[in-house]
């Protein structure tokens, strides 16, 4: 198969949030493109819906009763900034 | 011609007592980041618990909404990178969705009409993101709270049957309980999606989110509607894309570009197992849901309460509920409806309480109308009593003893008054005399001003036509 375009390769840097170089750009239209066809060969095997092993363990209808409970935690530990009750980030949307 | 096709996008949040993946609470309005863990918080490395409480409700959505019930369920990620969710995935359902096929019945022109629901799926929410000048605020407690999405098939035709949708889903999840469904605090938010064609092709959907009221829905779409077609007319190819309603110019504005379809790269959620929901689950949240509101106004209808009065009780929940109880044990609905949405709501509406905020209680609202439907009281009685009752706690008998409002059914003493009336209004008796009926109307208000409003009704219209009869023979 050929190896993905450039674009292809920005958009997917940019669903990651990562900057790519040229240089890196040109490696990850080869190397994408190798990944891509080992999941190509996964993808031959034909599996329903309901067979689709989503969790390493055989258990089932693991869930707790609907009871809440809140800890004692430092929210802001790890927060860049606090204002007031709030974290506070740079703004992030842009109209 | 150009056609619009509109198809809804509704999230509730679910009324559990904790979070959907984490223990916890779920609240609202409660002080920023109080509510919040590191499951919430997205910390590597934490896991998610399933919420049973989640499940149950999931289920109680599709089956008051009509739908099947997926027997075999599990949770997908939904991966994007944005601030309101830190560990850049949504729980969500994309594979198996709790529920599929449904339907709302709505009436429009006459007409009944299914707007048909694709299927409904489980998912968390994203913490609330307040945006300043040059930065954002963060509340996390939203973060994780539960929410059901609804999305029909686009198949609403206009902004009515849209407006109508809304109304009636509204009503629905109101009644079975599983949310609260404030538009205005947004434990329901609506994101309808216009497309324009004029062929059975569907054209380019545009979505519209950040809708805070019904009534903007149909601004929106109906803005949509415009705006589309003198795009179409010349002659631009419209692109799918995502608006935002800006309440304060009337438009729509074009949002930032998030990822759509493929880039979500959905997979299944490796830390939740599947779910087997089996029968009896299913049949035990059955019992649990209530009357909803199209089969309540069947019930009310054929207890002969009128339209006005049952739209009304559908309209306030809680006194629905209240009259449900009274009918329970065998009151008299029409009467009890009556007083529930006369006097009682407006009281309540004037002071923005509720009824249980009230101090009238169900006890006394069912003596007030045992004595009315025996005729010991006459509805003018009532009315003192009830407002008496709504402001302070009491009971109907000390009430009526207090007060001296004991209705006068005594023959004797209503005859007395009647002859004195009759000979004060001796105009009115030759009017009857004279075949007009109308005299009798106000022959009856003098009986009631001269006795304060304690005549017994019947006794005394009786009393009042034997009386004139007699006065006619002479």
């Amino acid at each position: 198969m050929n190896e993905l375009t450039k674009e292809e390769v920005y958009h997917v840097a940019h669903l990651a949030r990562i900057n790519v170089t040229d240089d890196e750009v040109k490696k990850y239209q080869v190397q994408l493109r190798q990944i891509l066809d080992e999941i190509e060969r996964i993808n031959e095997i034909k599996v329903k819906t309901d067979e689709i092993l989503i969790s390493p363990t055989d258990n089932k209808n693991v869930y707790r009763e609907d009871i809440g409970i809140d800890e004692d935690v430092d929210i802001f530990k790890n927060a860049p900034r606090k204002s007031g009750n709030y974290i506070e980030i740079a703004r992030f949307v842009n109209e | 011609m150009l056609k619009p096709t509109i198809g809804i996008e509704v999230h509730c949040e679910l009324k559990t007592n904790s979070k959907a993946f984490s223990p916890s609470s779920n609240t609202y309005g409660e002080v920023p980041n109080k509510k919040a863990n590191v499951i919430d918080l997205g910390y590597p490395g934490v896991l998610p618990t399933l919420n049973k409480g989640l499940l149950d409700l999931g289920i109680k959505c599709a089956l008051a909404l009509n739908c099947k019930v997926t027997k075999e369920i599990f949770f997908d990620r939904k991966n994007y990178f944005y601030p309101d969710n830190p560990k850049n995935f949504q729980i969500t359902q994309n594979n198996t969705p709790i529920g599929t096929c449904g339907y709302v019945e709505i009436e429009y022109d006459g007409k009944k009409k299914k707007i048909e629901i694709e299927e409904i799926h489980m998912e968390e929410d994203t913490c609330k993101s307040i945006h300043e000048n040059d930065y954002t605020l963060l509340n996390f407690n939203r973060a994780g709270i539960p929410l059901i999405e609804i999305v029909t098939k686009p198949c609403i035709e206009n902004e009515k049957e849209a407006v109508l949708y809304l109304e009636n889903l509204r009503e629905i999840l109101l009644y079975a309980g599983v949310s609260d469904v404030k538009i205005e605090e947004g434990s329901m938010r609506c994101e309808p999606n216009i497309s324009l064609s004029d062929s059975d092709k569907l054209g380019t959907k545009i979505e519209v989110k950040n809708i805070s009221s019904i009534s903007a829905v149909k601004e929106s779409i109906l803005y949509e509607i415009e705006r589309q077609t003198k795009l179409i007319n010349d002659g631009v190819k419209l692109k799918e894309e995502t608006r935002r309603w800006d309440d304060k110019s009337k438009t729509t504005i074009l949002m930032r570009v998030k990822e759509t379809g493929n880039d979500y790269r959905y997979f299944p959620e490796p830390d939740i197992p599947k779910v087997i929901i089996d029968d009896k689950w299913i049949e035990d949240i059955r019992k649990t849901i209530p009357l909803l509101p199209n089969e309540l106004r069947k019930k009310y209808k054929e207890l002969g309460i009128n339209d006005v009065t049952i739209s009304s009780l559908i309209q306030n929940k809680e006194l629905s509920v209240v009259l449900n109880e009274l009918i329970d044990m065998n009151i008299n609905p029409v009467l009890s409806a009556n007083i529930l949405t006369g006097d009682i709501l407006s009281y309540l509406n004037k002071k923005y309480i509720t009824f249980k905020e009230s101090n009238i209680t169900i006890d006394n609202i069912k003596d007030i109308v045992n004595l009315l439907d025996n005729n010991e009281i006459s509805s003018k009685i009532a009315k003192v009593i009830i407002a008496e009752l709504l402001e302070k706690e009491g009971d109907v008998s000390t009430i009526i003893k207090d007060k001296g409002l004991k209705q006068i059914s005594n023959t004797d003493e209503l005859v007395k008054v009647i002859e004195n009336i009759l000979d004060n209004n001796l105009k009115s008796v030759e009017d009857y005399k004279n075949g007009l009926d109308r005299s009798i109307k106000f022959l009856m208000g003098q009986i009631m001003k001269e006795t304060k409003g304690q005549a017994n009704p019947k006794v005394a219209n009786e009393l009042l036509i034997s009386e004139l009869e007699n006065k006619t023979k002479l």
